[in-house]
């Protein structure tokens, strides 16, 4: 019976790690799907804003200092120019927080051939970032070639003009090369150059009056600010203004996301935490009402052993046994008792545990040397201690009163 | 037998002892004075509850009288703290009971080399194998306790009383659970025992067992009637 008590003792114990084990395993594999899952919905979010991006064009205007903001929000381009050296400037610089630079100079014109009003815009393509190197963004837009003509929804369709057809646009001819379908916007009324083209045109040469610099890498709330900050400091002529909101409103979208499934990660790992604690709480009440039932079992039981053993320590005490050696004797029959239970106890959980809880837990269970000692001796130990009282009960028994009553 | 002991004295002066009941205090002893010296085999007879166990108890240095001294050559043993007084227990008295008191989990050789294992003035194997050939045991020195005869028992009982050659042997009635063949062979090893100058105190209710001894002890109610 002794040796059943430390059997179950130690198998209680075996059993609340290995669940512990278990539940923490099991924690620490949710933990890592989801990261993972968190780590690839925001760089699919991230692939799907950069595309989005390239179809909704420009979100940051850089104009010349003198530019009246209202004649841009009224007719959508500024009179003033600047030098076009300033994309260079930029380009040339450390910026960080645009991705890509794109230089334009943008005027209402009339198209005599055809009496239409036309947004003549020149472009030169996109400016590289030069400390970027091999690591720049990939160009967002292809550049218009010299002698070439891109052409906006009412201009190609109204005049039933076609793709690779030479037309004549204010004295010079030039090849369309693409036309757009319609897009509802001023876009439709539009024709795209390059930008020296335009600029001998209009007879500005060597002069911009904007730059676009699409896809912000701000993070901050005041991402406008970080970038006139930034700007600012390399061209102080300049000032900034945000057009298009829709691609930043995508990423603080994806800085949300992320910020949400962080949140979720932390509260899940919180939850799960807590219900390991309580697991532990659980547990450890467990194999304490386990243990405390095992050592009063046997303490009961070296009560009962030691009378039953009385006359045996009777004798041996008349033979000259002292006390320190009856002491000895009945706290050894304990101890088989205990490594009894723990032989059959581990022997049970070798063979269970793989089985019910896996090899991983096996490992973590038997591999670790504070366990091995726990279950190895303390059981042991606590047998002891539990027949120690009665031992020394036993030891300090008067022989003669022993013999005289057997 | 190989007579290795010390040959001691003893003498009782006074000895009186009572116990307490719910009934109320009963004088078990007396004012029992004794004077004996080696060789002498005393049997002590008298009605159950006259006093012969106490009084064994008593000279065998395991319960203190109230009353009276003991001592053995001088040495008192009742003066003796409870470590030394073991000690000389195993080194100079020897135990033998009518019920036998073997440890059931040892077998007779075990048994019998028991005493040995708290007195380690020398090995005591081969004494063990003398007492076990003498006594007629050499094909029960492995059987345990359960597997033994009375007589077989006793005789494992009185092995052990005199592995380590005491100079005194107190033996409470040692035939009384025997046979008389069984229990003659007993009293002839007492006898040989007290007559190579050991100091024996018999307690018995056998009239032909009383007659053994050189010594004759009558009690009654706690008091010596008559030494012979």
């Amino acid at each position: 019976m002794g040796v059943t008590a430390v059997s179950v003792s130690v198998l209680s114990y075996i059993i609340s790690l290995s669940v512990l084990s278990k539940s923490q395993m099991s924690f620490t594999d949710k933990m890592k799907r989801m990261n993972s899952d968190l780590i690839k919905e925001i760089s699919d979010l991230e692939n799907s804003i950069r595309k989005s991006m390239k179809g909704l064009g420009f979100n940051i205007h850089i104009y010349p200092e003198q530019q009246d903001l209202a004649e841009i929000y009224e007719q959508g381009y500024g009179e003033q120019t600047m030098p076009e050296e300033y994309v260079e400037k930029l380009a040339n610089s450390k910026i960080v927080t645009v991705n890509h630079l794109l230089p334009r100079l943008t005027q209402m014109v009339k198209w005599a051939e055809k009496e239409q009003s036309v947004l003549l815009i020149g472009v030169r393509g996109e400016v590289p970032i030069a400390f970027r190197g091999e690591n720049r963004k990939k160009a967002l837009i292809d550049p218009v070639k010299i002698g070439d003509i891109v052409l906006g929804y009412e201009l190609h369709n109204k005049y039933e003009i076609k793709l690779g057809d030479i037309i004549k646009f204010m004295g010079r001819e030039f090849k369309v090369t693409a036309t757009h379908p319609s897009r509802g916007t001023i876009d439709d009324i539009t024709a795209w150059m390059a930008l020296s083209t335009v600029q001998e045109l209009l007879k500005k040469s060597g002069l911009i009056n904007g730059i676009l610099a699409l896809e912000c890498n701000c993070e901050s709330i005041d991402r406008l600010g970080d970038i006139k900050k930034e700007i600012g400091q390399i061209l102080p002529g300049t000032k900034i203004i945000e057009k298009e909101s829709k691609a930043l409103a995508r990423a603080e979208a994806r800085n949300k996301v992320k910020k949400t499934g962080e949140k979720q990660m932390q509260n899940f790992a919180l939850s799960q935490k807590e219900l390991i604690v309580s697991q532990s709480i659980t547990a450890t009440l467990f194999v304490l009402i386990i243990t405390a039932l095992s050592i009063g079992w046997i303490a009961y039981l070296t009560f009962s052993n030691v009378a039953n053993r009385s006359v045996e320590i009777g004798i041996l005490g008349a033979m000259g046994f002292g006390g320190s050696k009856l002491i000895l004797l009945i706290i050894s029959r304990a101890t088989l008792m205990g490594v009894a239970g723990t032989l059959c106890a581990l022997l049970l959980s070798f063979l269970a545990v793989p089985i019910f809880w896996g090899e991983q837990v096996f490992n973590d269970i038997f591999m670790n040397p504070s366990n091995l000692f726990i279950l190895t001796c303390v059981p042991t130990l606590l047998a002891c201690c539990a027949a120690w009282i009665p031992a020394v009960k036993g030891a300090l028994k008067d022989p003669a009163v022993i013999l005289r009553n057997e | 037998m190989n007579n290795t002991r010390s040959e001691m004295a003893l003498r009782a002066d006074g000895i009186s002892k009572t116990y307490s009941s719910e009934s109320g205090v009963i004088r078990v002893l007396n004012h029992i004075n004794l004077e004996l010296s080696k060789s002498d085999f005393v049997t002590i007879s008298g009605p159950s509850g006259c006093g012969k166990s106490t009084l064994l108890m008593i000279l065998g240095a395991l319960q203190e009288p109230d009353e009276g001294t003991l001592e053995y050559d001088g040495v008192s043993p009742y003066k003796l703290n409870a470590k030394d007084r073991a000690q000389f227990r195993s080194t100079n008295i020897g135990f033998v009971f009518q019920d036998f008191n073997l440890v059931p989990y040892l077998n007779v050789r075990e048994n019998i080399l028991c005493p040995g294992i708290v007195n380690h003035s020398k090995d005591w194997g081969a004494r063990s194998a003398e007492l076990i050939e003498s006594l007629g045991l050499s094909d029960r020195a492995d059987h345990y306790p359960d597997q033994l005869s009375s007589g077989e028992k006793q005789r494992t009982a009185l092995a052990r009383a005199l592995l380590v050659e005491p100079s005194i042997i107190f033996a409470d009635e040692p035939t009384g659970n025997l046979d008389q063949a069984n229990g003659q062979k007993v009293l002839e090893h007492l006898t040989v025992y007290a007559n190579n100058g050991a100091i024996v105190m018999m307690a018995t209710h056998d009239k032909e067992a009383f007659n053994v001894g050189n010594k004759h002890l009558q009690m009654a109610e706690g008091s010596v009637l008559t030494l012979t």
